[in-house]
């Protein structure tokens, strides 16, 4: 089994584990010694949505390789299981609740679907649980917050932040942004903090289109962006949409007139799709690279290429992540009672995949960075998935009276 | 200027394309009286075809060619082995049979090809920008109109100036006629339906470059279709080209007024028009109406 | 005469009975709940189907609106002396009848139904399907009052009562359901009482042969417009009760995908008698719940399921039974429309 050395407090606590255990016959040990904590966690995923199944399969792998490789080091015993909550919050509510109420399920990680992570953020708050989600929803650390809900993922304002700000640092003279965003609350939120960035650093919004949820067809918006003479196209699409968007507007020759950021991308999965000729010159903002220098990040990439023969995506590492927080509380807490894992999690310091992260007491929003990276051009990549390099890792978030969390 | 001329000509290219998916519907419904949910299907293994052919290295074009042929054994094997045992019961029973088809074909695409979506690369060759003075246009979407026509003509003159074609025409508006003509009403049916189904998997092939591939473009074909058959009228050829290009631009028209309600304005053109016509814009006069 | 009666409210016996047993059968009292909420719904489109007789798409347009009213009601009226789970379904249900209203009016004026081999029967199809995304993309388009893709969210749980007294709470799963139940119970009595009055005798007529009906003197247009408003208002109820039950009214409430598994639910369970609709939805949630544990790919079962009902269960898992039952009895047969 691979042994993972996830920071000197962890290489300790094994050290420590295997030198007592071998002093003393485990009977009498585990009589001595508080037994180890017990966190099943169970993974609701949206395995068979439409759209977002893939995504979902892989944040699940990534949480059930966490729960097996993390739990030894930890001095935790820990088992997993998934849910599928097929994409509609009203199944995902009652499975969970079922979960909860049925077999005392007490610690959940998910949220490939926003719209399902508010959902069941609401129903195992009911129950006093703890919910890790890597939902994209502002509101779920803000408006929304819970005591039971931590979130790993960066919110809309840090996006922009880690993106339309500096670009604008390296590129001053691109003045004029044209926005392509969907008719979504979550597209809303990046439009709004995009459009203040743009006026605190002097920029011109020169447009906004907006597009319906299920388009496919962006040649009318695309146009309408040609015909606004932007120097910078900035797309606030995300998930399959991005991609569409990005392939038809090289089609119609966008990239050779103007510089393209994309503001939220999906992980290395959509970055095949796309293709490097595609990223090639695109500037594009991403929670995760796994081309990142990061000792645990590095870690990470071996065990992953070693499990799956492939460098992980952020959806496989955003899984991880989220089992591992749950894991964390209840080493930190040496216990598996949620309340005081949540007291053990607020204010938890660690090296992550970024880098040291932490977690923010008052809303339970993970810090960490966020990345601005821009396409190689197809010969300068070192292997197949070197479709980027990293220009900028940023950390920005709002504050506290900003941040509209009032309810922990 | 340029955005008017981009929004016609994308407007047209979507039209056409809206044609291609909505003729087959039609005239499906036209001459056999079936309601077939299932025709989104055709067009969605039209694109898998053209993904899984130029993955195993074929030409684009000969991708197209062969994933249509595919479509249309694909389209024959489950009219002969399982439609036409539906034909003589009530429509409810139409779309229930080709609804359960669809969900079954759409599972089996999510299995074998993941849910995931797909990139068809555009055709080397076909890629970049046509230019015409200060207009410019990308290369591939021409070609998909230009083809899309060529099959729109070439149809029409099946249907208007080869006997078979006068049959199917006939089928469309005396069917227990051509019956007692002795004319095999099953070879037809059969006939009819697969052209349906090749023209659909043609949509589905051409469009594959720009849109990608995904498990889910089956539906969004589907309503399309039925709305732009209901607009034209159910049965009709012309009807389907007119409504099909009037609902393409319109929608493209859309895209620079109201954004985020271009993928509404089809329904809207719907209601419009069923307000005025109840039957479609060219509706025939031997239609029955109940 | 007591036999008569009995025999005249046999299926509102059977689905009290039914609903009794529910909770105890099901895997956990929310399935069950899901259930009677979801039957609701398909009672919505059984109707329009047995005696329109019409196939509509939009049901789930209706049920989203009502799950969107009463989550409203809920958040921004329930805790006032008028609030109660009771009026939030009378203000959902009658909003919902009111949009059914108009949609109607433009949808049923010179449409003939599904009986004749037509184009109006699919004309109406097409109009219900187009209902079904206009509500969807207007839901999503005005998050200020429906939450967009986020949902409407915190809704409480109204007690049930009467105005100016203390009301029952129904907090708890057992309570909740028992409320569903005898929500249920008293629309499948009430459709009962209308389907067996003259007036479901004039549908009968219409679904036989319009033009007759027609010209021996019945509206139709009216007819089915009263038909189809009242299917939109049960719908809409059972959009209150969803809201309710979750505590929240996802977008996904109202989206196409929830007008196609109604659809399904009506045609799994045959449209012979009202029990049907119960019969279709006990087979759609509880199976696809079941198989989604063991198969990933669980629509393709879904879809054959469909496929082979059309070819050897018309009637649906109702007739299924009802031959079961006449080949054990013995019986004759009765002749069944669609």
């Amino acid at each position: 089994m691979t042994r993972i050395a996830l920071s000197r407090r962890t290489l300790l606590r094994s050290a420590a584990a295997v030198s007592i255990g071998s002093l003393a016959s485990p009977a009498i040990l585990r009589s001595a010694l508080a037994a180890e904590p017990d966190v099943p966690i169970c993974g609701a995923w949206e395995m068979t949505a439409p759209g977002i199944a893939n995504t979902a399969a892989l944040c699940d792998r990534g949480s059930r390789l966490a729960v097996e490789t993390l739990a030894k080091p930890l001095g935790i015993t820990c088992s997993y299981s998934t849910i599928d909550t097929e994409g509609d919050p009203g199944k995902g509510v009652r499975k969970v609740a079922e979960q909860i109420n049925q077999r005392g399920g007490k610690f959940f990680v998910g949220g490939a679907s926003s719209a399902v992570a508010l959902a069941v953020s609401k129903e195992v708050s009911k129950s006093g649980g703890i919910y890790v989600t890597t939902g994209g929803a502002d509101e779920l650390t803000g408006t929304e917050c819970a005591k039971s809900t931590f979130r790993w993922p960066v919110a809309t304002y840090g996006a922009v932040e880690g993106t339309v700000r500096p670009l604008r640092e390296r590129l001053p003279a691109a003045k004029r942004w044209f926005t392509i965003t969907p008719k979504y609350v979550f597209g809303d939120a990046l439009l709004s903090n995009t459009q203040r960035v743009l006026a605190e650093t002097g920029a011109e919004h020169v447009g906004n289109a907006y597009h319906g949820l299920a388009e496919r067809e962006f040649s009318g918006y695309l146009t309408d962006a040609l015909a606004a003479k932007p120097d910078v196209l900035c797309l606030h699409s995300f998930s399959g949409q991005t991609i569409d968007v990005l392939r038809q507007a090289a089609e119609f020759g966008l990239k050779d007139k103007m510089t393209i950021l994309v503001v939220w991308s999906a992980g290395l999965d959509q970055y095949r799709a796309m293709g490097a000729e595609l990223l090639d010159g695109v500037y594009v903002g991403a929670q995760y690279w796994h081309g990142v220098d990061a000792p645990v990040n590095r870690e990470l990439v071996t065990l992953f290429r070693k499990t799956f023969n492939s460098p992980p995506t952020y959806s496989e590492v955003s899984g991880y992540m989220l089992a591992r927080l749950i894991m964390e509380g209840a080493a930190k807490a040496k216990s598996n009672d949620p309340a005081k894992m949540i007291a053990a999690m607020e204010g938890l310091r660690y090296e992550g995949p970024t880098g040291s992260e932490e977690i923010r007491p008052f809303d339970h929003q993970c810090i960490k960075d966020y990345y601005l990276l821009r396409g190689k051009a197809p010969k300068a990549m070192a292997d197949a998935d070197d479709f980027l390099e990293v220009l900028a890792s940023i950390r920005a978030f709002q504050d506290r009276d900003k941040a509209g969390c009032t309810a922990i | 200027m340029q955005l008017l001329v981009s929004q016609l000509l994308n407007g047209v290219g979507l039209g056409m394309i809206y044609f291609l998916v909505a003729v087959g519907l039609t005239l499906i419904f036209g001459v056999m009286r079936f309601v077939n949910f299932a025709h989104g299907v055709f067009y969605l293994l039209g694109a898998y075809g053209v993904l899984t052919l130029s993955e195993h290295g074929a030409n684009f074009f000969v991708a197209v060619v062969g994933s249509i042929a595919l479509v249309m054994i694909f389209a024959l094997v489950l009219e002969r082995g399982v439609l036409s045992r539906v034909y003589e019961l009530p429509p409810f029973f139409h779309i229930l049979s080709t609804f359960g088809v669809t969900l079954m074909v759409e599972e089996a695409v999510r299995t074998f090809w993941t849910a995931a979506p797909h990139r068809v690369p555009t055709p080397p060759g076909f890629r970049g920008l046509a230019t015409l003075g200060p207009f410019f246009y990308p290369n591939y979407r021409l070609v998909v109109i230009a083809i899309a026509m060529v099959c729109a003509v070439a149809l029409w003159v099946f249907l208007e100036r080869t006997r078979y074609g006068a049959t199917i025409r006939a089928g469309a508006e005396h069917r227990e006629t051509v019956r007692l003509l002795g004319i095999d009403v099953a070879r037809l049916f059969s006939f009819n339906f697969v052209l349906g189904a090749g023209l659909a998997a043609l949509a589905g092939a051409l469009v594959s470059p720009i849109r990608g591939v995904d498990p889910n473009m089956g539906l969004e074909a589907l309503a399309i279709a039925f709305v732009v058959c209901v607009v034209g009228g159910l049965g009709s050829f012309r009807g389907a080209l007119v409504a099909a290009l009037l609902v393409g631009i319109m929608q493209s028209l859309a895209t620079s007024l109201w954004g985020s309600g271009a993928s509404l304005v089809a329904y809207l053109v719907m209601m419009l028009v069923l307000l005025v016509k109840p039957q479609g814009l060219f509706a025939g006069p031997g239609r029955s109406t109940s | 005469m007591i036999s008569q009666l009995t025999g005249r409210f046999r299926t509102v016996a059977i689905y009290i009975l039914a609903l009794c047993c529910l909770p105890f059968a099901m895997p956990s009292v929310p399935l069950a709940t899901e259930i009677v909420i979801m039957t609701l719904a398909t009672l919505s489109c059984h109707l329009l189907l047995a005696y329109g007789p019409l196939l509509s798409f939009g049901q789930g347009a209706f049920f989203g609106i009502g799950a969107y009213i009463g989550g409203l009601y809920a958040l921004h009226v329930g805790s006032s002396p008028f609030g109660g789970a009771g009026t939030a379904l009378l203000i959902g249900g009658a909003g919902t009848a009111i949009a059914a209203l108009a949609v109607g009016m433009v949808a049923l004026r010179r449409i003939a139904g599904l009986g004749g081999h037509g184009v109006g029967g699919v004309t109406f199809l097409m109009l219900t399907f187009a209902v079904a995304q206009v509500a969807y993309f207007a839901a999503y388009n005005i998050p200020q009052v429906t939450g967009g893709e986020n949902g409407l969210l915190n809704i409480p749980r109204l007690p049930v009562g009467v105005p100016g007294l203390p009301g029952l709470p129904l907090e708890s799963a057992g309570a909740f359901y028992l409320f569903c139940a005898v929500v249920l119970g008293l629309v499948v009595l009430l459709v009962d009482l209308f389907v067996n009055s003259t007036v479901g005798q004039a549908f009968r007529a219409i679904g036989e042969n319009e033009q007759r009906a027609s010209a021996i003197g019945y509206n139709v247009f009216v007819l089915r417009l009263a038909l189809f408003v009242m299917s939109g208002a049960i719908a809409g109820i059972a959009g209150v009760l969803y809201g309710m039950f979750l505590g929240l009214v996802p977008l996904s409430a109202i989206d196409l995908t929830q007008s196609e598994r109604i659809v399904i639910m009506t045609a799994l369970g045959g449209t012979g008698s009202l029990l049907g609709a119960l019969l279709g939805t006990i087979c759609f949630v509880l199976g696809s719940d079941l198989l989604s544990k063991i198969w990933p790919h669980w629509p393709f079962a879904l879809g054959a399921a469909i496929v082979l009902v059309v070819f050897f269960a018309r009637g649906g898992v109702l007739g299924l039974i009802e031959n079961l039952l006449r080949a054990v009895t013995g019986k004759p047969s009765q002749g069944r429309s669609v």
